[in-house]
């Protein structure tokens, strides 16, 4: 989208990285790394 | 008392049927315009902020209560302490008048998926006449509504893991693809940029005390921890099941799945405004939140679509596809409650139990099929006012009545992040403290207090007293 705003653009990676990166990405890792540390026990 | 207790078959079960109650009809149709109406942008800082200080909190804690007594609200509440189970049948009986009308709504999409996939509005002058002749005709209301509550019957008749678990692990994905189909569609649309930059740029003028108190509000009602169906679902985990993490990544799966629609809509918005050649779209001639958007706006929007009428019919259907998934998975989540609180107090079975349930809200939902106006000040008494106050009450009893130090100890050992006694903090000062200027926010600047709104209230309260007054079966609610 080329006629996004730069201030709409900042909003967006902000959105991306705190729902998806630090939010759902986070939890999801925090699984992944319990249960690889399950399957070692 | 049902001696073969349920449990999910796999925590990714679990999980999905979580985001399938908490993703529904709000977060297509309110999210995208409080965050217009909010600043932009801007409205996702407070968004955040209530998600973590007390959205998640207050998700872990149903979790932590359902799977520590294994029960309902009303067992979870007498367990706690006897005279306070009057406390959860409110939030049953609550829950039981909200899947009646929720199933309304349920009904309309289901019908909008038969009148898209034929463009049965025809014109973009046939949108408004075509929902209109929607509420006006039961009849045809009524076949969605019977669909719709046989599918949802079954779902829970068929029990835990064939019925819940395999119907959302099915359903959120689809649910995400459609979605994904979508959002590439309206961010591809010409004029999308226009809608997005409306929607995320932040904006100073806009930001307001309202603003703060609708991320609140909408983080409140989007997960859906109104202190029945969270606790009934958490009380099927195994025993030695994590708790924490769930919540962390359920509640940032359906704010995140908010956010990612939010760019189907407004790209579609955007689209409006390009065709309709307006600047803002306060301008536009078509609503921008709630049934409107899904009944008036989207049709509109898809009729103005680049190869219409084929493209109409395509994205038309998808879009109430959409709708009827995230409507159906909450709905499901708020039949099982009502029957898991009955058993718990009567011993009825799943089988009976469902089909009592299904049945009553069945006949009751007709009345809204006949008067859907009733929908309005029923959902202000069932949706808004009292989801606070319950979860408001919940807190307190959770943090005041109970050691919460007994519940993080419960779950801390298969956690995958602790509970410290910072939780302690947000349960029992700041999670009461937002929601009694939410709840009084809310009041204090309401129109809608009607007849009927107090009407709801007294039925709510007659039956609670009712069905909190009769014996246990077995008599065990004390030591369970």
């Amino acid at each position: 989208m080329p006629g996004l705003s730069a201030e709409a653009t900042a909003m967006l990676i902000l959105g991306i990285i705190l729902f998806y990166v630090l939010g759902l990405g986070l939890g999801i890792y925090r699984a992944w790394r319990a249960s690889k540390a399950r399957e070692k026990s | 008392m049902s001696s073969a207790y349920e449990y999910w078959k796999r925590r990714r079960g679990f999980i999905l049927a979580t985001i399938g109650s908490a993703i529904g009809l709000g977060n297509i149709w309110r999210f995208s315009w409080l965050c217009y109406r909010n600043g932009g942008g801007a409205f996702l800082v407070p968004y955040i902020v209530f998600l973590l200080v007390f959205g998640i909190p207050l998700m872990i804690l149903e979790f932590m209560l359902g799977h520590y007594f294994r029960g309902a609200t009303p067992k979870v509440f007498r367990k706690i302490r006897e005279n306070l189970e009057p406390i959860g049948w409110l939030a049953i009986v609550n829950t039981f008048i909200l899947c009646t009308y929720y199933s309304v709504v349920l009904a309309w999409v289901m019908d909008y998926i038969g009148l898209s996939a034929t463009v049965a509005w025809k014109t973009v002058e046939g949108v408004g006449p075509t929902f209109k002749a929607l509420l006006s005709n039961p009849g045809y209301v009524i076949i969605g509504l019977t669909i719709t509550w046989l599918i949802a019957w079954y779902t829970c008749y068929t029990g835990i893991v064939s019925g819940i678990e395999r119907a959302c692990t099915y359903a959120i994905p689809i649910l995400w693809i459609l979605s994904a189909v979508l959002v590439v569609r309206g961010v591809t649309l010409p004029g999308s940029d226009i809608g997005i930059n409306w929607l995320l740029t932040p904006s100073a003028q806009a930001f307001s005390g309202s603003a703060i108190i609708d991320a609140a509000g909408q983080i409140l009602f989007t997960l859906s921890v109104f202190g029945t169906t969270m606790i009934v679902y958490a009380s099927y985990l195994a025993p030695r099941s994590e708790i924490p993490n769930s919540a962390w990544i359920t509640s940032f799966a359906n704010c995140g799945f908010s956010f990612f629609f939010a760019f189907a809509t407004w790209g579609i918005i955007g689209y409006l405004m390009h065709v309709m050649n307006v600047t803002t779209p306060a301008d536009l001639p078509v609503p921008l939140s709630g049934a409107g958007l899904a009944f008036v706006t989207i049709p509109t929007a898809v009729t103005l679509l680049p190869g219409a009428p084929i493209t109409t019919a395509i994205f038309g259907t998808i879009f109430f596809v959409i709708l009827w998934l995230a409507g159906y998975t909450s709905l499901i989540s708020v039949i099982e409650p009502v029957y898991a609180a009955l058993r718990d107090k009567f011993g009825i079975s799943r089988k009976k139990g469902i089909a009592l349930v299904s049945l009553l809200a069945y006949i009751i939902s007709l009345v809204y099929a006949f008067q859907p106006d009733l929908i309005d000040p029923v959902d202000f008494v069932v949706g808004s006012t009292n989801a606070v106050w319950i979860v408001l009450l919940e807190a307190i009893i959770a943090g005041y009545f109970f050691n919460l130090k007994v519940l993080r100890d419960h779950v801390n050992p298969d956690a995958e992040w602790k509970l410290g006694a910072w939780y302690d903090v947000l349960i029992k000062i700041v999670t009461p403290i937002i929601l009694i200027i939410v709840l009084g926010w809310g009041l204090s600047t309401t129109t809608h207090v009607s007849p009927v709104s107090i009407l709801t209230v007294v039925v709510i309260i007659i039956a609670a007293t009712i069905l909190s007054g009769l014996k246990w079966k077995e008599e065990e609610g004390k030591v369970m």
